[in-house]
């Protein structure tokens, strides 16, 4: 992270809650992140974690019907967009935001030649004769031979298609790009394409990256910083290298073992116990506390600040196992964005 | 006597505009009573197709498959059905694999009643759906009796699969990405699960995954399959650790690292 750079995204405490049939579902309970311009963060967390809610919601596209946002505020680029309506995000989509997603099958059109989606997304900015010359342009880009402007998405391999997504996602010529589990779907060799990929378009586009994941292993090898989401909340944040070196909240070291098929002294694979949050209740405490093996009564009662653990401010957790900003133990300590 | 050998198999796919695809060439593969071999390789590398095989489920072009030293091409369908009955399979995608409209009771009870009088000496056999969920470790069992598939978690799923496998008394499990659809907070209690299996019954794995860690952590001895073929078997600390082949290099070296 370099401080000096301005912050891209921030999400503010972001509360949302979708309405079904058996209940409100609370999604994100006070969810907030930083990215700043450049920068490629990585937001770690499990199935219902809420991780690809909060990226939908950077881009307004949580149905309008079912899904509010309770409290908090988005600001893109300084921007508040929290508020923006469906019609209104019309015009945001591609600049400065795009997204790719885990399955580009569904999100390309499979009757539509290629180079004829990408050209829809330019033509609006573009004048017609430097079309094609543009759409040639980003196959190049996203490394793919000018040729497969002539193919349909079911020509293509899988690390093929989602390299035509990104070049559709890269037409608006975004300032940050947020990709939710683009490689989940893919084999490891082409994850490592795909990965290398986009490091190199960063690079060449200056473009920040929103990576959500559930692979720890692709934060450490494309994320210079990463957030751990839980139940709608993010429970720690950090730079990679620090939050790698010493995991600080009990969720995140559960990960780390299990990610990394941990046995302890007699050899048992390391787990995290109990069963994966209720999101009809009402999030009162911290929502690990049920499972957390180092639960205090304070950790049912209510969710702690922030901690900052080290001298540079990169590196924070949200547990009462830390000591709070208030206390006498942590005078210099404060409350950093996160 | 292994307990099962895959000998020399050869599958061909024929596509739909007449193209022939060799899906397995070749392929040699044994697996003794109680170990666990991991295939590994990537989408299209084969390794679901030679598990289907090993399952009986589809029948090779060329070479046999032999379960305890009998041919399976040689059985009458009666025997065949019999001795089908001792490898199990548990798939990735437990939802898919569970009949939706049927509470875990019936689910099991329609397994229990599959299980072949005598086809196995186990000794930990479950007579009742409720010691199956209990052995799974879904307790108390009764609580899960009469839930329905999408009442369970996603993790609670996956152990009533395993459960029915378990119901017919199986020697060998042969386990298509049972990890794949779980999260990485459940991954080490299915583990554990499988590995506890393992320990009381002496069961035989045959584990398909594209997770190098997984087949690093979990199996004996690993084959690696690309385009068909099996490239490299060992030891799993072997053939992880110092791979021989260059396909296998390329694969070690594309798992993203947790400490680089």
């Amino acid at each position: 992270m370099s401080p000096t750079k301005p912050p891209i995204l921030q999400i503010e405490d972001v509360r949302l809650t979708f309405r079904t049939r058996e209940g409100a579902i609370r999604a994100l309970n006070g969810a907030s992140l930083t990215i700043h311009e450049g920068e490629a963060v990585g937001l770690v967390g499990e199935s219902g974690s809420g991780k690809s809610t909060l990226a939908r919601a950077v881009l307004g596209l949580n149905p309008e019907r079912s899904s509010r946002i309770e409290a908090g505020r988005i600001l893109m680029a300084g921007r508040d967009v929290t508020w923006l309506s469906q019609g209104e995000w019309e015009g945001e989509r591609g600049h400065p935001v795009a997204m790719v997603f885990q399955d580009p099958l569904s999100f390309l059109n499979p009757i539509m030649r290629i180079g004829r989606q990408i050209a829809e997304s330019i033509e609006r900015h573009t004048p017609q004769r430097r079309v094609a010359e543009r759409v040639g342009e980003l196959l190049e880009l996203v490394k793919l031979p000018s040729s497969l402007a002539r193919a349909y998405p079911h020509e293509l391999s899988g690390g093929m298609r989602q390299r035509a997504l990104l070049a559709v996602a890269l037409a608006c010529e975004p300032r940050l790009l947020v990709a939710d589990e683009p490689t989940t779907a893919l084999d490891v060799t082409t994850q490592a394409e795909i990965l290398a990929l986009l490091r190199d378009l960063r690079e060449r586009l200056g473009m920040a990256m929103l990576l959500i994941t559930h692979d720890l292993g692709i934060v450490a090898s494309a994320c210079e910083r990463l957030y751990v989401i839980y139940a709608g909340r993010v429970l720690e944040w950090g730079r990679t290298q620090n939050v790698f070196a010493a995991p600080a909240h009990p969720y995140t070291v559960g990960l780390f073992h299990a990610a990394r098929a941990d046995r302890d002294a007699k050899g048992r694979f390391a787990t995290i116990g109990g069963e994966p949050p209720d999101l009809g209740e009402p999030a009162q405490g911290c929502p690990f506390a049920p499972r957390c093996p180092k639960a205090m009564t304070e950790c049912v009662r209510s969710m702690p600040d922030a901690t900052v653990l080290d001298q540079g401010e990169s590196h924070a957790v949200r547990c009462w196992l830390y000591p709070q900003p208030g206390d006498a133990a942590s005078a210099s300590g404060r409350v950093v964005g996160g | 006597m292994p307990l099962l050998a895959l000998d020399a198999i050869t599958h061909i796919f024929r596509r739909s505009g007449g193209a022939l695809v060799t899906a397995v060439r070749d392929v040699s593969l044994v697996v003794e009573e109680g170990e666990t071999v991991a295939l590994v390789g990537e989408s299209g590398s084969g390794k679901s197709t030679l598990g289907r095989i090993a399952l009986g489920l589809l029948r090779p072009d060329a070479g046999r498959v032999l379960i305890g030293g009998k041919s399976l091409g040689e059985m009458s369908s009666r025997e065949l059905r019999r001795e089908r009955v001792a490898f199990q399979p548990i798939f990735q995608d437990a939802t898919a694999s569970l009949n939706p409209r049927r509470p875990v009771r019936d689910l099991l009870r329609q397994a229990l009643r599959q299980r072949p009088a005598g086809a196995t000496e186990s000794t930990s056999i479950e007579r009742s759906e409720v010691e199956l969920l209990e052995s799974v470790g879904l307790r108390p069992g009764s609580a899960y009796l009469e839930r329905y598939p999408h009442e369970l978690s996603g993790g609670q799923r996956q152990r009533v699969a395993i459960a029915r496998a378990l119901a017919m008394g199986p020697r060998l499990i042969v386990a298509d990405e049972p990890l794949s659809g779980a999260d990485v907070s459940i991954r080490g209690q299915v583990l554990n699960l499988l590995s506890d299996i393992k320990k009381e019954r002496g069961l035989g794995y045959l584990m398909i995954t594209h997770d190098i860690s997984i087949a690093r952590a979990f199996a004996d001895r690993v084959a690696v399959m690309c385009q068909g073929e099996i490239v490299e078997q060992g030891p799993a600390t072997l053939v992880l650790t110092e791979p021989t082949q260059d396909y296998t290099k390329r694969l070690l070296a594309a798992v993203p690292r947790l400490f680089q």
